[in-house]
């Protein structure tokens, strides 16, 4: 479990995270939802242990998240593999670091990807490269899975690929998946929880079905109501 | 599987070692070129090889020191350092394998032209003259044993190395104050590394001085003891060691603590 006790970040005079308290449920697929600037990357760098809170506290599973990087695997919106690399080199280079490195599973989603080991990460595509990091971050078995705008900038079809490989190899119940994004439509379908951010303040959270079933709307009917209060 | 430190460590290394490639290429170039060039130009006037082996044994230990910059700014540059910093991975290992991969850089570029220089002086200096500069040196009270000259060598070589690695720790530690600020980075990372130099100099001389103090007795004219001349070296490598260690702790703790994206 992920939780988050009266958290503040800001970047100069610029609040990215005002007092936030949360809990992401182990097990679950959470949506992170929110326009630009909600807070949602800042949520997931607190938890990745790549920013530090200014006040509160980040914990997973108890500890301080530093001590808990070998249980996530971490997608950030950039491109952030070493560009002279192939695809091989980096399966390598993560195959190292990670206990919960499965090669099975590795080889499959190759194939399923449509990629190929000798590919070089400078010479591919935008939607190749995307891939590519949802190749290396799903290939681990890892507890958690943060994906930081995992659709952005992303073609139709490329998403679709993205999204059944989510859905494919998702083990509910045993792993958590946090996928922050503003593409609600195309995760609507996949997440459990819902956590709507609006300049760092949580504006929305519940469970994805209820709040559905509850206000008889959509994600995105939500989302657009939600915001459309906030301004 | 789990992974052993080891492991981890040393594919950090690769990792920097394939980054570092361009550079060792250079040098090892830059050498055969002027080696050549020198060889087939200055066969009349074979003394002024010193020259272009200065020149490329210069730029062979400069370039780690450059490199060292490209190394680490690089990783902010590219976005990679969201990877380095996601890695379970504490800054030791990650500063370790760069420092490691600097320090091989120095170890290729100075054998590199060291080897060049010295088959080029075989091969411009006949043996009978390089034979008699010895014997000259010999008569002159200098000692010329092959052990003597190795010994020596080497802890030159080796106080060298850890200059390097001096230089290094302070520019790993420099930039990485710099990067905690998102504004005027280049700066604060100069002022920074000129600040360390000037505070750990004056923490160092007074060590150096009592180190030259002690052996000065052993290193006039009238009584030069070699191996007092190899003890001062050595202890001030050492002095030097130690204050790479200190500067280079530094750098780690900011790693691990301060560094933020």
């Amino acid at each position: 479990m992920i939780e988050f006790k009266d958290v503040s970040k800001k970047f100069g005079s610029t609040i990215a995270l005002n007092d936030v308290s949360l809990v992401f449920p182990r097990g679950k697929i959470i949506g992170l939802f929110g326009p630009n600037g909600a807070g949602k990357s800042t949520s997931i760098k607190l938890i990745m242990g790549l920013n530090r809170p200014d006040r509160g506290e980040v914990r997973v599973d108890g500890e301080n998240p530093q001590n808990k990087k070998q249980d996530m695997a971490y997608l950030p919106e950039i491109d952030h593999l070493y560009p002279w690399m192939n695809i091989a080199q980096a399966a390598d280079f993560t195959r190292t670091f990670y206990a919960d490195w499965d090669e099975t599973k590795y080889r499959e989603l190759i194939k399923f990807l449509n990629l190929q080991e000798n590919m070089k990460i400078a010479k591919i595509s935008k939607g190749q490269r995307a891939k590519t990091k949802l190749l290396l971050t799903v290939s681990r078995r890892a507890p958690y899975l943060l994906m930081d705008e995992p659709l952005s900038g992303i073609d139709i079809l490329t998403r679709e690929e993205i999204i059944n490989t989510l859905i494919r190899d998702y083990r509910e119940g045993e792993q958590t998946i946090i996928i922050s994004t503003h593409e609600i439509a195309e995760v609507e379908s996949l997440v459990d929880e819902v956590i709507f951010l609006d300049k760092g303040k949580v504006k929305l959270s519940g469970n994805a079905e209820d709040l559905r079933v509850e206000r008889n709307m959509s994600l995105v009917e939500l989302m657009k109501e939600a915001f459309r209060d906030a301004n | 599987m789990q992974t052993s430190s080891l492991k981890k460590f040393f594919k950090l290394y690769s990792k920097e070692m394939r980054e570092l490639r361009p550079e060792i290429l250079v040098v090892l170039i830059a050498t055969l070129v002027l080696d050549l060039l020198f060889y087939i130009k200055a066969r009349q006037f074979p003394a002024v090889i010193i020259g272009p082996s200065i020149m490329i044994l210069g730029l062979a230990a400069l370039l780690p020191f450059i490199s060292s910059f490209k190394l680490l700014g690089r990783e902010w540059n590219s976005n990679t350092i969201y990877l380095l910093l996601s890695l379970p991975v504490k800054g030791g290992n990650v500063l370790g394998s760069k420092l490691l991969a600097l320090l091989t850089q120095y170890l290729f570029g100075t054998i590199i032209v060291t080897a060049g220089s010295i088959i080029l002086a075989f091969l411009l200096f006949p043996e009978p003259g390089l034979v008699e500069t010895l014997r000259q040196a010999q008569s002159a009270g200098i000692d010329t044993r092959l052990q003597t000259i190795i010994s020596s060598g080497t802890l030159f070589y080796l106080m060298s190395l850890v200059g390097m690695a001096y230089v290094i720790a302070i520019s790993f530690f420099s930039q990485l104050l710099g990067k905690l600020v998102t504004r005027f980075s280049g700066p604060i990372t100069a002022i920074v590394f000129i600040a360390t130099f000037w505070l750990m100099g004056k923490l160092m001389t007074p060590l150096w001085q009592q180190v030259g103090n002690y052996a000065q007795p052993h290193m006039n004219q009238s009584n030069f003891s070699i191996a007092a001349f190899n003890q001062l070296v050595g202890m001030n490598t050492l002095i030097m060691l130690a204050g790479t260690v200190i500067v280079f702790i530094a750098a780690v703790l900011v790693y691990n603590h301060k560094i933020e994206l």
